[in-house]
């Protein structure tokens, strides 16, 4: 029925909300995980990830 | 659906995290063993020493291989990160990301997310002595929590008053300033300018790398799906 090519994602309003916060969500998990948690062995194992994203680390 | 969406975005952000990797390994990573070295010489020990040393020693990779496989790893886990949190945002912005539009969207990522932030704190080799890292973060957080809202503000709603607001919004941390780094008169210098200059070009040629992935992968999976799913 859509004939755009911005029509790859076809959602209604409350499951975009729920897929979009999910996906929100997760994603900042992952970022304060790997690049801003104060756990030392995650600091060091990550460190130069950190390092190379820009993240102040230390 | 829903699958489609976070699937895409994993894929996409695993890849780019890779992608940037080659970068990390053939260049970045150098620098920062380079400037580590300087480290070593100047105060001891690499790395921070933690305030505490009475407990068993946390973990550290060994050097070369589990110290560049781990760093691998981080960034595509951060690749994946990235890409999750831009399919979030997107999605509840209902402006969906495409094939045609996703270098566009990496671009933006680029400027609003590694950029702006850089532009106050630049990225830091081992060594660097900067402000206090509380103070740094909250500025490098509301920096790119601004930036990318008035990126987005300007994309949805194109008007003029949109823009001159979303300008002043973009520049407000930087006329705010970051926090500045303690002046040292008689302690270790840091690491040299030169090596400071060829790490921040590194890093952020690698930083662009990785949007650039993540944005057009993205787009060009969620393309591909929703072929898959109606064929035409």
């Amino acid at each position: 029925m859509n004939t755009t090519i911005a029509s790859n994602i076809s959602l209604s309003f409350s499951q975009r909300l729920v897929a979009g916060t999910l996906a929100l969500m997760l994603g900042l998990a992952l970022i304060v995980g790997v690049g801003f948690s104060s756990d030392m062995a995650v600091h060091n194992g990550a460190h130069d990830a950190r390092h190379a994203a820009g993240l102040p680390c230390h | 659906m829903f699958g489609r969406i976070l699937f895409a975005a994993v894929l996409a952000g695993l890849l780019a995290g890779l992608a940037m990797s080659v970068v990390q390994i053939g260049r970045t990573s150098a620098l920062i063993l380079e400037a580590e070295a300087y480290e070593v010489a100047e105060s001891g020990p690499t790395g921070v020493a933690p305030a505490a040393e009475t407990g068993p020693r946390p973990f550290s990779p060994a050097p070369g291989f589990e110290r560049n496989a781990l760093t691998v790893l981080a960034n595509m886990l951060l690749g994946a990160g990235i890409a999750l949190t831009l399919a979030g945002v997107s999605t509840l912005a209902n402006m969906p990301v495409n094939t045609g539009n996703g270098l566009v969207w990496g671009l933006f990522g680029f400027i609003a997310i590694t950029l702006a932030p850089a532009f106050g704190l630049p990225p830091e080799l081992p060594g660097k002595i900067a402000a206090e890292l509380g103070s740094r973060q909250t500025w490098w957080w509301s920096t790119v929590l601004v930036t990318a809202t008035a990126f987005l503000a300007v994309a949805r709603f194109r008007t003029p008053i949109v823009l001159v607001i979303a300008a002043a919004v973009v520049l407000a941390p930087h006329l705010i300033g970051a926090p500045a780094a303690p002046v040292v008169v008689n302690g270790p210098a840091g690491p040299p300018a030169g090596l400071t200059a060829d790490f921040v070009v590194a890093t952020l040629l690698q930083m662009l790398v990785l949007w650039l992935v993540i944005g057009f992968g993205y787009g060009w999976l969620l393309d591909r799906f929703a072929k898959k799913a109606t064929p035409a």
